[in-house]
């Protein structure tokens, strides 16, 4: 991007003025803070492929093939060659600091790599084989080593292991594309973990390798007693378990160490500003304490934050991030900037946006679908802010305005935040959302805490008090990180495209894209004669989907621990430690699953049209409708028209079509309590779409609703159809209050755009704040804004460069707008600007 | 009672009285703004918008016309020409049968003006109770000219006014004086627009003179019912400052408050209206004024005394 020297000399206020909000951070935010921003690359793929100068990391890869290779004939059970590898990998990866960091640690081996882990997905590696732009120099020589650890992997990565084990015929259904996004891998998803257990200061690395040793000693002891019976037997697992949780344990702190180690050379030998030295010296201290012992100040606590987060990026791909840094890291931020004052708080942002920032530039190696579905952004980071404590007052402390400052400093389009509104939050905080929003952010969103944690209750079963402390899983799901309430991996591949399921009404669950048989064999849609027998048709289908999608997961789930177990992510479990269980053994959690449902009110929308115009009015038969979808409406543009122009649209408070959508979601939640997670706990579902209505679109065939194969699928969750909401913003929130947001699913992600103008000023931050308290009195559990306006996205598809920052909200997340489809884009644009008076 | 012509049902109205409100309005003027915003709302009949843009010449209409009041698809006259502008429909032979726009497979002719009763207008302007209760906000009666209807102003006004409902009445104030005094006690807030002083000026530009106006507004003043009064600053018209100051010497004379004064800036922004009405629009090509124009004029209220505000945000704070 281009920093004109007349650029620079435009102060802060007029930028802001002229809602220029990323030149205005620049000049806001400290030099450091600017430096660090600057010094990423971004690693979000644009249109499916990475940024130019972004390479896979190979050198994870070599080492992790080295040491399988090494121990393949080792007599070690799986799960210590497993933790051997990583500690190996651990042990010797590349190390650097980034100069002004006071933070370190990074997945890959250098800033501009993405991390590849080999041992994951044999389709992943061909997949970095076949990149044609994420090959590193020289390409030819790095092709024939990727090609090399390839086949080294080939029938040996987790998924590999797998496919034998699964259902041959859910199986290829599911890998066909058509119904299913992802695959279901222990170690490839979105995982919670135990922050009760180990992010609230009790305990740092070495205390449970201390208490794991104990363990350890006394079921050796245990074992070796002059007795033999079926437990005795069983014990030795549990042996096997703890030694590898021991290993991955102390391959965190050795590579704490080396950090420690390289910052002190650094400032000894080859630093000469003697304030970075200081800083190098600090961060030396801070990296010998921590992960090794619980952290003391705010800057050993994030670093703490951080090296879980690379252990655990280590040992998987993590789509998601789970996190609540207010609520983990305040106490340290009050002890450090107010109580002791060793930290500003100008210095405190420097660490809290830096803290961002490195969460920013975090990207693992992942598959094209992949990256297409998450455009612009590596995965769906969605922090956590606000909300109530255990006994449900309200947990915002100081530390989450100050996340909320950093933010609007930092913009960075991964992580975002999703704010946990309940009735109590003071004034001072919603001040900060709503700057955030009138910055255009696109975050944070809010959330209706009151409803997810009644909603977390009803579903899984879990105490109030637990369910209180709830984090995004991932973009959208609640799930408490205390000892049985988190969920070690939520496995992509139970994400439903449910677009399939009004298509298939239509060809007897024959899938005409993939060609095969994927849903139920329903009667002729043809020879339906009435409304009820028509949605029955749907019901069959949308159970056949959900099961082959659930079937799979909770397979996956069953195998986990001894085929794909998870040592480093037990390790600092609670449930793990004290059992010797695995973390994805179901006997000691709770269950938290849901099915993620893309591209589903396209069926109510559709529903509607059939009612209408085939049921009630008579208008045309479901035999002509069905030719007309087979023909993807070819020659009956006329007809299409009208299922377009004359059928009732979700969204615009009118009972006719949200009756539907309500009786659509009971239905659903009727068969989420049929289907079982292997903990025995339901799956309701949770429409939101991430940008899976893009990828999608070509997936889709010609839809009641009058969209045509290819046209793009509306953007999500329960947002309506773009530009179909036509009776403004508040009737969209009242069709969404007409769900019922506890016990009709598990979440529903809502999209509404509003126009900066109405929000200027301090008339905007009161129109707003009564259009929240509404929605909250509405019972919505979710809503994010989007406050860009038709113009600046026109100007910035027409020069991209200029507009390298416009961060917006797109279905789930935020990315940056120029990083995104022009098809994507296209479809924000069109969506209704809600308001303008 | 009889339904009457609604136009719209406005929700999330941010700058029609305080809070989030749904603004009915309700069709037929007596008046004849030449600055006009709404020209769908002018006739006390139901109208055919034709919407050029949409339109890809089917025909559809033209076969289920009764009147031959459409043009065919082929005719060599290309559409109707009314002073200079193109339309397919010839008006006068126009019966508001609104088969044409049943016939209409893109939405291209839209009917202006849906008979509606109070119970169902209520019904819809209560579905967004919860916005209004969080807001201060709630209804408004608007136009067109809703003393024109005063019997379903008045009832609609009573029964939101039983349901809880806040009411805001936007008027012209050009109405019979009893009337006026009639319906304006039945409302929270009286939205009054003011256009001009000089009677001559105001005939001139809006077909009628002030006197009535300026009497119904005295009376609503010194009877102490809450008055916004609401000024569309028109370029040409009113954009002076002798005009505001005038203006505002006037409103401080009167024997009562006036709680507020909105300056409105003239928008270009509903010319298609008008093209999809076959009129002509005599501020076609005169540009939107920049609210921040206004600042000047609004200093004139202030300086008396008088809460004023540019565009009318119903989320202002005195």
């Amino acid at each position: 991007m281009s920093t004109t020297a007349e650029t620079i000399d435009r102060d802060v206020e007029e930028l802001e003025k002229n809602q220029e909000w990323w030149w205005a951070a620049e000049k806001k935010r400290s030099k450091r803070l600017d430096y660090l921003r600057k010094a990423i690359w971004k690693k979000g793929a644009i249109g499916g492929l990475y940024a130019p100068g972004v390479k896979a990391d190979l050198e994870r890869a070599q080492l992790h093939t080295e040491k399988a290779r090494e121990l393949e004939f080792s007599p070690d059970p799986f799960v210590i060659k497993f933790a051997k590898m990583l500690a190996h990998v651990l042990d010797n990866k590349t190390v650097f600091i980034t100069d002004h960091a006071q933070l370190v640690g990074y997945t890959g081996s250098l800033p501009h790599t993405v991390a590849w882990d080999p041992s994951c997905a044999s389709l992943l590696n061909h997949e970095v084989y076949n990149d044609p732009t994420a090959i590193p120099d020289p390409v030819e020589e790095n092709q024939a080593i990727i090609e090399e650890i390839g086949t080294y992997w080939a029938g040996k990565s987790d998924l590999d292991k797998m496919m034998p084990v699964f259902d041959p015929e859910d199986l290829a259904k599911m890998l066909s594309g058509s119904i299913g996004w992802g695959v279901p891998m222990s170690r490839g998803g979105y995982s919670n973990k135990d922050y009760e257990y180990i992010m609230t200061g009790k305990r740092g690395f070495q205390d449970i390798i201390d208490e794991l040793d104990k363990k350890i000693d006394e079921l050796d002891e245990e074992i070796h007693k002059p007795v033999a019976n079926k437990e005795i037997a069983e014990m030795v697992d549990k042996l096997n378990h703890w030694e590898a949780m021991k290993i991955t344990l102390e391959a965190g702190i050795g590579i704490a160490r080396r950090y420690a180690r390289l910052a002190r050379i650094t400032a000894g030998e080859l630093e000469t500003d003697p304030l970075r030295q200081q800083e190098l010296l600090k961060i030396a201290e801070t990296c010998e304490r921590v992960p090794a012992h619980p952290p003391r100040n705010l800057q050993e606590s994030f670093q703490f934050d951080i090296f879980i987060q690379m252990l655990s990026r280590t040992e998987a791909i993590e789509g998601a991030w789970p996190a609540r840094p207010d609520y983990y890291h305040g106490a340290y931020y009050e002890r450090d900037v107010n109580i002791d004052k060793t930290l500003t708080p100008e210095e405190a942002l420097d660490l809290i946006g830096e803290f961002m920032i490195r969460a920013a530039e975090v990207c693992q190696f992942k598959p094209k679908w992949s990256r297409e579905g998450l455009q612009g952004i590596d995965g769906t980071w969605v922090w956590t802010l606000g909300g109530v404590d255990a006994n449900g007052d309200d947990a915002c402390n100081d530390l989450t305005i100050a996340f909320m400052k950093a933010a609007r400093l930092v913009r960075v389009a991964n992580p975002t935040f999703g704010f946990r509104w309940h009735p109590a939050v003071k004034d001072e905080v919603m001040r900060e959302i709503f700057e955030c929003l009138k910055q255009g952010l696109g975050y944070p969103n809010l959330r209706h805490d009151p409803i997810l944690i009644a909603n977390s209750m009803h579903w899984h079963g879990h105490p109030i008090e637990e369910a209180r402390l709830w984090v995004h899983q991932a973009c959208m799901s609640p799930c408490p990180p205390t000892k049985h309430g988190f969920q070690p991996m939520r496995m992509a591949n139970a994400t439903a495209n449910c677009a399939k399921i009004i298509e298939y009404v239509f060809t007897s669950g024959y899938d005409p894209i993939v060609n095969m048989q994927v849903g139920a064999e329903t009667p002729d849609a043809a020879e339906l004669t009435d409304f009820e027998q028509f949605f029955n048709a749907w019901v069959e289908q949308m159970k056949a989907i959900f099961s082959i999608l659930v079937r799979a997961v909770n397979r996956a789930r069953l195998l986990a621990p001894s085929l794909t177990p998870r040592p480093f992510l037990s390790a600092i479990s609670e449930r793990c430690i004290e059992s010797g269980l695995d973390a994805c053994d179901s006997t000691l959690e709770r269950g938290n699953a849901w099915i993620t449902a893309f591209t589903w009110v396209e069926n109510i929308d559709s529903l509607a049209a059939v009612k209408k115009l085939v049921f009630d009015e008579k208008k045309y038969t479901l035999g002509e409708l069905k030719e007309a979808l087979e023909k993807n409406w070819e020659g009956f543009e006329q007809m299409r028209l009208d299922f377009v122009r004359k059928a009732p649209k979700w969204g615009n408070d009118d009972d006719e079509v949200d009756a539907i959508m309500v009786r659509c979601l009971r239905e659903a939640a009727r068969f989420s309590k049929e289907l079982k997670c292997p903990s025995g706990n339901n799956w309701p579902i949770l429409p939101e779409n991430v940008s899976g209505n893009i990828h999608y679109s070509n997936i889709v065939g010609a839809l009641p609703n009058g969209r045509r194969l290819g046209d793009a699928l509306y953007d999500g969750g329960i947002s309506p159809g773009p530009g179909l909401d036509k009776n403004g913003p508040t009737a969209v929130l009242k069709s969404c209050s007409k769900i019922n947001h506890i016990s009709d699913g598990r979440a529903f992600l809502l999209n509404q755009r509003l126009s900066p103008s109405q929000l200027s000023g301090e008339n905007g931050f009161r129109l707003w704040k009564a259009y929240v308290r509404s929605w909250a009195d509405l019972g919505i559990d979710h809503i994010q804004f989007n406050m860009v306006d038709d113009k600046t996205l026109r100007a910035a598809q027409k020069e991209p460069e200029k507009y390298q920052e416009v961060i917006v909200r797109v279905a789930g997340y935020s990315a940056h707008f120029v990083d995104i489809s022009r098809k994507t884009q296209d479809n924000i644009i069109q969506r209704t600007i809600q308001g303008l008076g | 009672m009889k339904a009457t012509l609604i136009t719209n049902i406005q929700k999330f109205s941010v700058n029609d009285g305080p809070g989030f409100r749904t603004t009915v309005f309700l069709k037929g003027c007596l008046l004849r703004c030449r600055w006009c915003h709404n020209p769908e709302t002018i006739s006390s009949r139901q109208e055919v918008l034709w919407k050029q843009r949409l339109c890809v010449e089917c025909g559809a209409c033209y076969e289920v016309c009764p009147e031959q009041a459409i043009l065919p698809v082929n005719s060599s006259e290309n559409g109707v020409q009314k002073h200079g502008i193109k339309d397919r429909i010839d008006r006068s032979a126009c019966n508001s049968c609104l088969e044409c726009v049943e016939s209409c497979p893109q939405n291209a002719l839209v009917a202006a003006g849906q008979p509606m009763t109070v119970d169902q207008t209520l019904e819809e302007v209560e579905k967004d109770k919860t916005f209004y209760e969080n807001s201060g906000g709630g209804l408004t009666i608007s136009g067109g000219e809703p003393t024109l209807h005063h019997r379903f102003t008045l009832e609609l006004m009573e029964k939101a006014r039983y349901n809880g409902l806040h009411v805001c009445l936007d008027t012209s104030g050009y109405c019979d004086s009893d009337r006026f005094r009639r319906l304006t006690a039945g409302a929270d807030i009286v939205l009054f627009d003011f256009k001009l002083m000089n009677s001559g000026e105001h005939q001139r530009f809006t077909g009628v003179g002030n006197e009535e106006i300026l009497a119904n507004l005295e009376w609503l003043v010194y009877s102490n019912i809450e008055t916004w009064i609401r000024i569309p600053v028109v370029p040409g018209v009113n954009d002076s400052g002798d005009v505001h100051a005038t203006m505002a010497d006037y409103l401080i004379s009167l024997s009562g408050d006036i709680d507020r004064v909105d300056l409105l800036p003239f928008h270009n922004w509903c010319e298609n209206k008008y093209e999809w009405l076959g009129l002509s629009w005599d501020f076609a090509d005169v540009n939107s004024i920049d609210p921040v124009e206004l600042e000047q004029f609004a200093e004139y209220y202030r300086a008396k005394g008088i809460f004023t505000t540019i565009g009318g945000s119903g989320f202002e704070v005195n």
